[in-house]
């Protein structure tokens, strides 16, 4: 059984499309056998890294954990109003 | 709206928020608090796959257009491996400034937002030179727009990309599935990155 096959057998949650199949199973491969000296990663951070909710909640983002604090928001009006904004944006 | 509109916008928001931060006297011994009284949390295994990528010295260029110094302090508390050295792992976000009494006075001049997070921003940092005769590459995001961060890379050869779907719908799963070669729908771990590293 190929990697694929495996990974998608074992996790219901992971999907691939049918005509990226073959692509992606020959990629992994082949990032096997050229080994860890030819990889490097790149990631992004908030809800990548991070995770996205808790118990229902919404986790915070980086800048969320310094302007949602108490301390920090009574001198950061409106934060809420601003944090809806941008996410609208970035949508 | 436009994307130029978009991004105008958020410039705007951007400077808003950091000029907020820069009256709030924010130091950062205060930021390693508020990170630890957060409830920000890597998923798990992610500490796993980072330590074995410092082990193994496999560059990871983390690129967020969040706030850089809450990754790096935050990493370093999560992570004792990255506290340790973290030479190869690079962080391309938005940094604060500190004066020499360690007060927060601006942030770097080159604004990291999510439409420019492409190769462009990495042109001049030590990890451009670090992947140089690394032409391997799988990236992790959970926005559409984060597979732009390989964008302009050259000399590439193997590319997976690899997306979180938080949420997920059957339409949502459509579209990422077409953007991201494997897509992983609501989950909290990351195991499944680790059992593909582990393989490498």
């Amino acid at each position: 059984m190929s990697f694929v096959d495996k990974l998608l057998q074992t996790n219901s949650h992971v999907h691939i499309r049918d005509d990226k199949r073959a692509f992606v199973d020959e990629t992994i491969r082949s990032l096997i056998n050229d080994g860890r000296s030819r990889l490097h990663i790149v990631a992004d951070f908030d809800f990548t890294l991070t995770v996205y909710e808790k118990d229902g909640v919404i986790s915070p983002s980086t800048y969320a954990v310094i302007e949602g604090n108490e301390q920090v928001k009574v001198r950061t009006r409106s934060y809420a109003i601003r944090s809806n904004k941008f996410f609208d944006l970035a949508a | 709206m436009t994307v130029e509109e978009k991004i105008s916008h958020m410039i705007d928001w951007y400077q808003q928020a950091q000029a907020l931060l820069l009256k709030s006297n924010l130091n950062r011994s205060m930021c390693s608090q508020l990170i630890r009284q957060s409830k920000l949390e890597l998923r798990k295994g992610v500490k796993e796959f980072i330590t074995q990528l410092l082990q193994s010295q496999t560059p990871i260029l983390i690129f967020s257009a969040g706030l850089g110094d809450v990754i790096e302090i935050f990493l370093e508390q999560e992570i004792p491996d990255f506290k340790k050295n973290h030479q190869s792992t690079h962080i391309v976000s938005n940094f604060i400034e500190y004066d020499a009494d360690g007060r927060l006075v601006a942030f770097n001049k080159k604004l990291i937002h999510p439409f420019n997070k492409n190769e462009y921003e990495i042109q001049d940092t030590p990890y451009f030179r670090s992947i140089l005769h690394r032409p391997n590459v799988i990236l992790f995001g959970d926005t559409l727009g984060d597979v732009g961060m390989i964008g302009g890379m050259k000399n590439l050869k193997h590319i997976l990309k690899i997306g979180y779907l938080n949420r997920s719908t059957p339409s949502k799963i459509e579209v990422y599935t077409q953007v991201f070669d494997i897509v992983i729908c609501d989950d909290s771990t990351f195991d499944v990155p680790n059992v593909i590293l582990n393989a490498i």
